[in-house]
């Protein structure tokens, strides 16, 4: 079975409009693991052992379980209990529920990162808490982290194909579709691998880039 | 939920084998990959590249299936589906792999080089004898997070088609339509053998620790 | 033997990327003679030392060691580049002792020294143990052997780095800025050791060295150099008591303020 350009050609309106699906997921996901694993973050700031300890334990039982597993959970369960949402919607929260696990860790490096003297300046200038946090150790936690925010971004990406198994149509969904109608899965599965590739090579040079740029600032 | 746990484990079983095949194909892809990459001639860097970059830039479902539905149809035999995804998942995790090692080796001072160099070493010395034993402290935990995502990727398997855990619990799931119970026991089981194999791990990190200085 | 210089540099050019380290250089060193170089820093000191350990190859020019040139060999009346087998030869001639010591933080103490002579040598692990007790009785860390590098002080660590470079019996020492990592007190002990060590074999060894008095010492002949040129060349008397280039002064004013 040979390569056919013109049915290549063909299915590549299809797969595009998958893309706009898969890199949808993508941004929403990602919003969300970055306000859900800032939160964690927050969570184990507090002085409090039993939060502490329950935080962690949440988080590290969603990076030790497969996304799959968790994604097959939510489909089906959430219907059960009332919760009825579009897959796309299941999908991207269990995304994001996901990755907040490790957003939560990139978050707590970058706030560890912020030396003691920085929170008793703040102190000593009378900042509340809440002011201190927002507005002297998060700007400046941030821009150390943007580049390990970036690499999740780009793994988050490469696990949309997943959400085809929840029926969510993005470009791997089209792609099987198509194979299994024509009998032709060489080409869209080809080109779908092909799109990730050129996606995943550009977002890193950019991250490569801002690093570099960051680097250079400090 | 009791009668389901024969099911699961037998999933898990293969679970573990397809996790421990494709561990044992990421440790020599990974081998030889670096070994490409560092040696100094660009006739076998760039291949090396070209792999990593390849099973790093995509994702893994697509790999599998591509080699699940299409690859099939270039190659003159049909390999099980077992093999197929104990392969795939191994070259993918050799990819990660790769650039684990590629590190650690690097970041082996230029020092310690000149050192081995000056007392006449051969290059093999050099390398099983200077290079991995310093490089092996900052391989390892970096590689018992890849092994732990090797085991989550495992569940892909169970897509085309390998009776693993997830499998399994898809067929218990139609069978029973006990969503929460299925899924939920499967998780847990996950779970257990992620904190199985995090375990292992740490102890063969703390048997490779030396004392290391600031300055040597 | 005798007749033949033990290190010969004819028209060596050594240039990284853009920086040119070497320019033309030429130096003889007599067998068992004690050459001391001394210049500022970045002026290619440590460049000559790395080439004679075939840590560095040079771009053009011959290097030759008692003789015999480290990375040619005359193949039907050719000059060819030399096989690794004839470069491991001729680098088992030369030992060498680091600015920051290189000790293998993965091996004891005893093991960092009979590692080579196992290894490169096919020493008898027993013979190879005994030799590397004497020579840590002779830098005087007998009861270190089984001491991981972390746990030594500076100063111990480069006696242990000594014995490691004697345990191959070179017939070439190169010792680069030795104690320069040291405090000063700990320095002056492992200068001591250099110098009994000097007195006690045959050894060609070159230094490069900021320590004036200990050039003094042990230098039968100092060189300063500047911009990988020799600018002077001379016994310890006539280059650090009566220095004839304007450049050379300068250098030995500095050093001696800093001091
Ligand atoms: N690996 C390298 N790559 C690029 N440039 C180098 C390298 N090694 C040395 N150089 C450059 O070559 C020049 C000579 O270096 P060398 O180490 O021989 O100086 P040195 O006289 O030993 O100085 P110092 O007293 O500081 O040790 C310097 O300008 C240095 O920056
Ligand atoms: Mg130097």
């Amino acid at each position: 079975m040979m390569w056919n350009w013109s049915f290549a050609w063909h299915i590549l309106p299809t797969i595009l409009h998958g893309m706009v699906i898969t890199i949808e997921a993508t941004i929403l996901g990602m919003l969300l693991a970055l306000v859900l694993g800032l939160f964690w973050a927050g969570l184990l700031l507090l002085p409090n052992r039993w939060i502490f300890w329950s935080t962690r334990g949440i988080t590290e039982f969603i990076r030790d379980t497969p996304l799959l597993i968790q994604l097959f959970f939510c489909y089906y369960v959430l219907p059960e209990i009332g919760i009825t949402i579009p897959a796309l919607l299941t999908g991207i929260t269990v995304l994001g529920i996901n990755y907040s696990a490790y957003t939560a860790e990139v978050y707590r490096a970058g706030l560890q990162n912020i030396p003691r003297g920085q929170w008793d300046a703040a102190k000593a200038l009378n900042f509340t808490t809440w002011q201190t946090f927002t507005r002297i150790i998060l700007p400046q936690a941030i821009p150390p982290i943007v580049p390990a925010m970036g690499n999740n971004l780009i793994a988050m990406f490469k696990d949309t194909p997943l959400l085809s198994t929840i029926t969510v149509m993005e470009m791997l969904d089209r792609a099987m579709i198509i194979g299994d109608k024509t009998f032709r899965y060489l080409e869209p599965l080809t080109m779908v691998g092909i799109l990730f590739l050129i996606i995943s090579l550009m977002a890193s040079a950019l991250i490569g880039f801002t690093q570099r740029k960051i680097l250079v600032r400090r | 939920m009791l009668h389901m746990l024969p099911m699961m484990l037998r999933g898990a079983l293969v679970t573990g084998e397809v996790t421990a095949g494709a561990i044992v194909v990421a440790s020599v892809a990974s081998s030889c990959a670096v070994a490409m990459r560092l040696s100094t001639l660009t006739a076998l860097d760039w291949p090396a590249r070209v792999y990593i970059e390849l099973f790093r830039g995509t994702s893994a479902l697509i790999q599998l299936f591509w080699a699940f539905y299409a690859l099939p149809l270039v190659l003159p035999f049909r390999p099980s589906p077992i093999i197929t995804a104990i392969v795939v998942l191994g070259l993918n995790g050799g990819a990660y792999g790769a650039e684990i090692l590629r590190g650690a080796i690097l970041s082996v001072p230029r020092g310690q080089h000149d050192a081995a160099t000056a007392l006449n070493f051969s290059a093999t010395t050099k390398v099983f004898r200077v290079v991995l034993p310093q490089a092996w402290p900052l391989i390892l935990p970096p590689m018992a997070n890849l092994f732990i995502d090797m085991l989550k990727n495992s569940a892909l398997a169970g897509l085309v088609q390998v009776t693993d855990i997830t499998f399994n619990a898809q067929i218990l799931q139609e069978s029973t339509l006990r969503n929460a119970e299925v899924y939920g026991l499967a998780l847990v089981i996950y779970f257990i053998m992620a904190l199985v194999l995090a375990g292992f791990m740490r102890l063969l990190e703390r048997r490779m620790k030396f004392p290391v200085g600031a300055r040597i | 033997m005798n007749h033949k210089a033990s290190i010969e540099f004819v028209n060596i050019h050594k240039s990284y990327q853009r920086t040119v380290v070497l320019e033309n250089l030429n130096l003889t060193v007599a067998p068992g003679e004690h050459v001391v170089i001394i210049g500022p820093s970045g002026s290619g000191k440590s460049t000559i030392l790395r080439l004679l350990m075939t840590l560095e190859k040079p771009d053009s020019g011959e290097i030759l060691i008692e003789g015999e040139s480290v990375w040619h060999t005359t193949r039907d009346g050719r000059n060819v580049d030399a096989s690794p087998a004839h470069i491991r030869r001729m680098r088992g001639k030369v030992g060498m002792v680091f600015q920051h010591f290189n000790l293998f933080p993965h091996l004891r103490v005893l093991q960092n020294i009979t590692e080579a002579p196992i290894r490169v040598m096919g020493m008898p692990r027993s013979q190879a143990v005994r030799r590397a007790t004497d020579l840590l009785d002779r830098v005087g860390l007998a009861d270190k052997a089984e001491a991981w590098p972390a746990e030594l002080s500076g100063g111990q660590k480069q006696r242990v780095a000594i014995a490691r470079a004697l345990a191959l019996q070179p017939r070439i020492m190169l010792f680069d800025e030795i104690t320069s990592a040291l405090d000063p007190e700990i320095a002056g002990q492992v200068l001591q050791l250099v110098l009994d060590l000097a007195k006690q074999t045959e050894m060609t060894m070159l230094f490069v060295t900021h320590q004036m008095r200990f050039a003094r010492q042990i230098a039968d002949r100092v060189l300063f150099f500047d911009r990988g040129r020799i600018i002077e060349n001379g016994t310890p008397e006539q280059v650090l008591d009566h220095p004839q280039q304007p450049r050379t002064r300068e250098f030995l004013n500095n050093v001696f303020q800093a001091s």
